[in-house]
């Protein structure tokens, strides 16, 4: 996919990618979500889509109809045979995102979207679904969406999964398989709070860092919904080992793993530079280690390595 | 006159030097790697347009180490930079005609 060009691999004629945001909605249906990088809006879903839409975000719902949305996009129709079709099973796929200098381009499976910069011009998300691909349709535009979002706003998501111990966040990131999954399913066994196994949101880099909940998960259930923002205690990168060990990391290993770890904005020359800005920033603010572990460790064992190493 | 070898940095290599160590990530290949303190001080005058030969000049200044070991390691250096794609050989004047 990395080879072609932007849409190319989704869309039957990518010259036909919209320069503007113009269509016909496809219902009148509005939904408000207050996630990092926002208050958000959507509109113009149908009926079908709204109940998608809830099914994944619900847990972000904005319900306060005073606030004013920093960000808004229109739900538009696209016709079916815009986009190639594929035989998806068992493929984890990545869709195309482009910057330019006015909006932020999305192209994937049955869907394109134009995000513009500025704020005040309306986002346009274009699908021909509006049945159970449209859930994963609206997933895929959001994580893209507040990526970009955070990234301009001192911020970045970390493809982590994100574990509440003793009042702090603590981030585990790795490479796909490095066990994110696992350790956050150890930790709710334990009774520890998950905020999500997959991506989590980090504020304030430049200051006291903070780990806001998303309503994005990986391979896990959706974890409870925790509401406000957690300090973050530390970022630890995950790799498998005969023992439980934490150990620090130099910042330039550590800068490097988060560069890794952070979807969306890492793939574009465009965002790359002020996104070694904010993850320098943040491996000086909050300390970053590698933690090895056994697949057997439990989570007492974790939690203890944790405290031995940030002396709790 | 013994022409010296002239590098650039990859067009689709971005790097940083974090302390003392270049975080390099190439876009191509979608990955990040970490170099040490010399490497990192090679990559660094490779963005800074200097040759090979002007590079060992100033590492012999820089470092405490006999010259020719200086000057082993920036050769070794800028080939394993080479053969990762962090930066790339420019034509020689000779290889130009």
């Amino acid at each position: 996919m990395s080879d072609k060009s932007f849409g190319s691999f989704f869309l039957a004629d990518p010259s036909e990618f919209p320069t503007a945001v113009e269509g016909d909605p496809w219902g009148e249906i509005e939904r408000r979500l207050d996630l990092p990088g926002g208050p958000f809006v959507v509109r113009g879903l149908s009926p079908s889509q709204a109940r998608y839409f809830d099914t994944s975000l619900s847990s972000a719902a904005d319900h306060d109809d005073g606030i004013l949305p920093r960000h808004q996009t229109e739900i538009l129709r696209a016709e079916a045979p815009i986009f190639r079709s594929f035989d998806v099973d068992g493929w984890e796929y990545t869709f195309d995102v482009e910057t330019t200098p006015e909006c932020l381009r999305l192209a994937g499976l049955g869907f394109f979207a134009v995000i513009p910069w500025d704020e005040n011009v309306m986002a346009g998300l274009w699908t021909s679904v509006e049945d159970r691909w449209f859930q994963g349709v609206i997933e895929n535009y959001f994580r893209a969406l507040v990526a970009h979002r955070l990234h301009r706003e001192e911020g970045v998501l970390l493809h982590s999964a994100g574990v509440v111990i003793e009042g702090q966040a603590f981030l585990f990131i790795g490479p796909s398989a490095a066990g994110k999954t696992t350790l956050a399913r150890k930790a709710l066994a334990a009774g520890a709070s998950v905020l999500s196994d997959d991506l989590n949101a980090v504020l304030d880099v430049s200051d006291e860092p903070l780990v806001v909940q998303l309503p994005f998960t990986g391979e896990m259930e959706r974890p409870a919904t925790t509401s406000g923002a957690t300090p973050l205690g530390g970022i630890l990168l995950l790799e498998k080992g005969e023992r439980m060990r934490v150990a620090g990391l130099s910042t330039g290993d550590a800068v490097a793993s988060l560069l890794s770890t952070a979807p969306f904005v890492n793939q574009d020359q465009a965002t790359l530079e002020t996104l070694f800005d904010t993850v320098d920033l943040l491996a000086r603010n909050v300390p970053v280690a590698k933690m090895t572990s056994a697949l057997d460790s439990t989570f007492d064992e974790i939690t203890s390595g944790l405290r031995g190493f940030y002396k709790w | 006159m013994v022409m010296s070898r002239e590098f650039r940095i990859t067009p689709e290599v971005r790097y940083r030097i974090i302390d003392d160590e270049a975080v390099v990530v190439r876009q191509g290949e979608g990955d990040v790697l970490v170099f040490n303190q010399v490497a990192a001080r090679v990559v660094q005058l490779v963005g800074e347009g200097l040759d090979a030969q002007r590079i060992g000049d100033l590492l012999v200044d820089e470092y405490d180490a006999p010259e020719a070991a200086i000057r082993q390691d920036v050769d070794s250096f800028l080939r394993e930079l080479e053969d990762l794609h962090v930066i790339e050989a420019l034509p020689t004047h000779e290889e130009d005609r």
